[in-house]
């Protein structure tokens, strides 16, 4: 490779803040609701069975219930209103990823330190055709990154690309 | 080649694998076998014994098959590790691959002349070799085998030169003294205080009734002054233990330069380590000082390695007892074109002072409410230290939090009743972590986390213009690299 060192101008310097973030799939949402469904409706019918086989606690049951709907609902507004800020975007020489409502979270890998990439998909992901990205670095978990929500095809375009990177720069 | 036809460890491996494993069952059961010592009843017929010798045996008999069956040999430019029971497992890795071989000798091993071999290999932990017990010049001739007939990565940034071992410190045993009483005693007086309700659970489980005693205790005087003298002899013991446990694991340290690529550090009394730190391994270097030892001029060295799983940081390059100046010899060693006396540090906001003083001061108001409510006064004065000492935390974090963005450098000064200043090659940043808080953005501040392969380095509250700018160049310059990480 030839070695390359050319003047950059500090105006000119790339920087994060031009950059724009490219949304993970609209399914995704749907994905995560999806697990939530479930498991509310696996909830709810345990505590009507409990509430059928002990009827002296029906009450107990019947607020538990109801502190559950209430809980979900916040989940699920919570689901709908974080989606807009992940994002992802791919640069040269670097993945960039964001997430989080309140507390937010902007993350940086250079490719050039990446270990090995993974895509995994869980069952509900399957299902809506959804993948997860998994980029591994040296030094213990603190500094993976997790990319959910991908389209499949998608996550491995963006593996094959990370890889060629990666392969790339260190010849 | 000397090592192509697959050998066993010394015999003495035999001992210590009997060793380890009995000391296991020991810890597993002994409760029991206090118990039943104490009752003086092994059960019917003496079952309790039977059931403890006939473990005891079979684990001999395993330990004496896994003993024969462990072969280590090193053919086509593999070291090769065969073991197993039922089924044979044949573990190899590239010799070219091996990065680090660091040595281990307590004291059995020193009584019997072994030493235990541990095989470093880049990437993942799986792909780490122990040999448990060689003799030590089958050792040094495996070692330096192994590491010789390595091809070495090629770095555009240092030529391959051998020169003659340079040792750069040495700890005098005045000094070794000086450092352990100077220790951190608090963590060794809180490990015997859980040591000791450890001891009062377990008598318990095993069914002796230390509440049956309490008759015994006379008044309440007495019993306050025993309080007393217990929890001074406590204090002193963990004072003792600390001091101990310093002279044992730096005993006669010495600090090496093998050659220009690699550090060697050599300490213990018992438990002799042999401990090496590649240049280009090393990751970031932290040196620090506590209250008692600045006085004394005593540095803390940790030189920070690359790592496959954080959980092995505690195997960094531990150097304890050096000067100032040794301290800035090496640094400027290791790290030439930084001139560390030059810099002048920038603080991070004020908001961090009063956000994180006002959380506090909540604890401290609740601990206030509780005493007019309900009249807790016990649990009023916990809460308010526990406030006022976060404050004096907080606010000393404050002050002594410093960074300074050079240009192939990042460098923090930190502490909270010492000091502590890392330095971190801008080239071995891998990821880099943007956090903000609702409270952080409405004030344009934001906090930086900077990561290499050895964990990361935390800025807080700093303005996000900022926070992205040293981003920026940070990536900047970990992209542009050649240069090989880890």
């Amino acid at each position: 490779m030839v070695f390359e060192n050319n003047q950059h101008e500090i105006g000119t310097l790339p920087s994060i803040d031009a950059v724009q973030y490219e949304r993970v799939s609209p399914k995704y949402v749907r994905a995560r609701i999806s697990v939530l469904g479930i498991f509310f409706v696996a909830s709810i019918m345990i505590l009507t069975i409990l509430s059928l086989i002990y009827p002296n606690y029906r009450l107990l049951f019947y607020l538990l219930m109801i502190l559950m709907a209430l809980f979900g609902s916040i989940l699920v507004f919570y689901i709908f209103k974080s989606y807009k800020h992940i994002g992802v975007v791919v640069r040269d020489h670097d993945i960039m990823y964001k997430e989080g409502l309140w507390f937010r979270n902007e993350m940086v890998i250079t490719f050039n330190k990446i270990q090995h990439i993974e895509i995994s998909m869980g069952a509900i992901e399957r299902f809506f055709n959804l993948s997860s990205l998994k980029i591994f670095t040296a030094g213990g978990s603190g500094s993976d990154l997790e990319i959910h929500g991908l389209e499949r095809q998608n996550a491995q375009k963006l593996k094959d690309f990370i890889l060629g990177n990666i392969s790339s720069e260190e010849e | 080649m000397p090592f192509d036809i697959p050998q066993r460890q010394s015999p003495f491996a035999l001992v210590l694998i009997l060793y380890r494993t009995y000391l296991l069952l020991l810890k597993q059961i002994w409760p029991f076998a206090i118990y039943f010592i104490i009752k003086g009843n092994f059960g019917s017929k003496g079952s309790f014994l039977k059931v403890f010798i006939a473990s005891a045996v079979v684990i001999m008999i395993i330990s004496i098959i896994r003993y024969f069956r462990f072969k280590y040999s090193v053919v086509d430019r593999e070291f090769i590790i065969e073991k197993g029971i039922l089924n044979r497992k044949k573990t190899a890795v590239s010799i070219d691959k091996i990065q680090n071989i660091n040595s281990e000798q307590n004291l059995i091993h020193q009584l019997f002349g072994i030493e235990k071999l541990r095989i470093e290999t880049a990437g993942s932990s799986a792909l780490e070799f122990e040999l448990d017990a060689i003799n030590t010049s089958k050792a040094r001739e495996l070692k330096s085998y192994l590491l010789e007939s390595r091809i070495p990565l090629i770095n555009d940034d240092s030529v391959m030169a051998p020169i003659d071992k340079k040792l750069i410190f040495k700890l005098s045993t005045g000094r070794l003294m000086l450092a352990g009483i100077t220790q951190n005693h608090l963590v060794s007086i809180l490990i015997l205080f859980s040591f000791f309700f450890w001891i009062y659970d377990s008598a318990r489980d095993a069914g002796i009734n230390v509440e049956d005693y309490k008759d015994n205790i006379p008044d309440y005087t007495t019993q306050v002054t025993n309080t007393f003298i217990l929890l001074a002899l406590l204090f002193v013991t963990g004072i003792l233990i600390s001091m101990a446990r310093t002279a044992l694991k730096y005993y006669d340290l010495s600090f090496i330069e093998e050659n220009e690529q690699n550090f060697k550090v050599k300490a213990g009394l018992l438990k002799r380590m042999e401990t090496s730190a590649p240049i280009n391994k090393i990751q970031s270097i932290t040196w620090s000082y506590n209250l008692l030892q600045k006085p004394f001029n005593l540095y803390n060295l940790n030189i920070r390695q690359a790592v496959s799983d954080l959980r092995e940081l505690k195997r960094s390059v531990q150097i304890i007892g050096l000067n100032k100046c040794q301290i800035e010899n090496f640094s400027q060693e290791l790290y030439p074109d930084l001139d560390i006396s030059e810099l002048t540090y920038e603080t991070i906001n004020v908001k961090y002072l009063t956000r994180f003083s006002l959380y506090f001061m909540l604890i401290i108001l609740l601990g206030i409410l509780l005493y007019f409510l309900i009249d807790g006064f016990i649990s009023a004065i916990v809460l308010v230290l526990i406030g006022g000492y976060g404050i004096l935390r907080t606010y000393l974090y404050y002050l002594k939090m410093g960074f300074r963005l050079d240009k192939n450098y990042l460098v923090l000064t930190g502490g909270i009743f010492g000091y502590k200043l890392t330095i971190l090659p801008l080239y071995r940043i891998q990821a880099i972590k943007l956090l903000s808080t609702p409270y952080q953005r409405r004030n344009q501040l934001a906090s930086l986390e900077i990561w290499s392969a050895s964990g990361y380095v935390k800025i807080p509250y700093i303005p996000t213009m900022k926070a992205r700018q040293i981003s920026d160049y940070c990536l900047f310059v970990s992209e542009i690299s050649q240069k090989s990480w880890m």
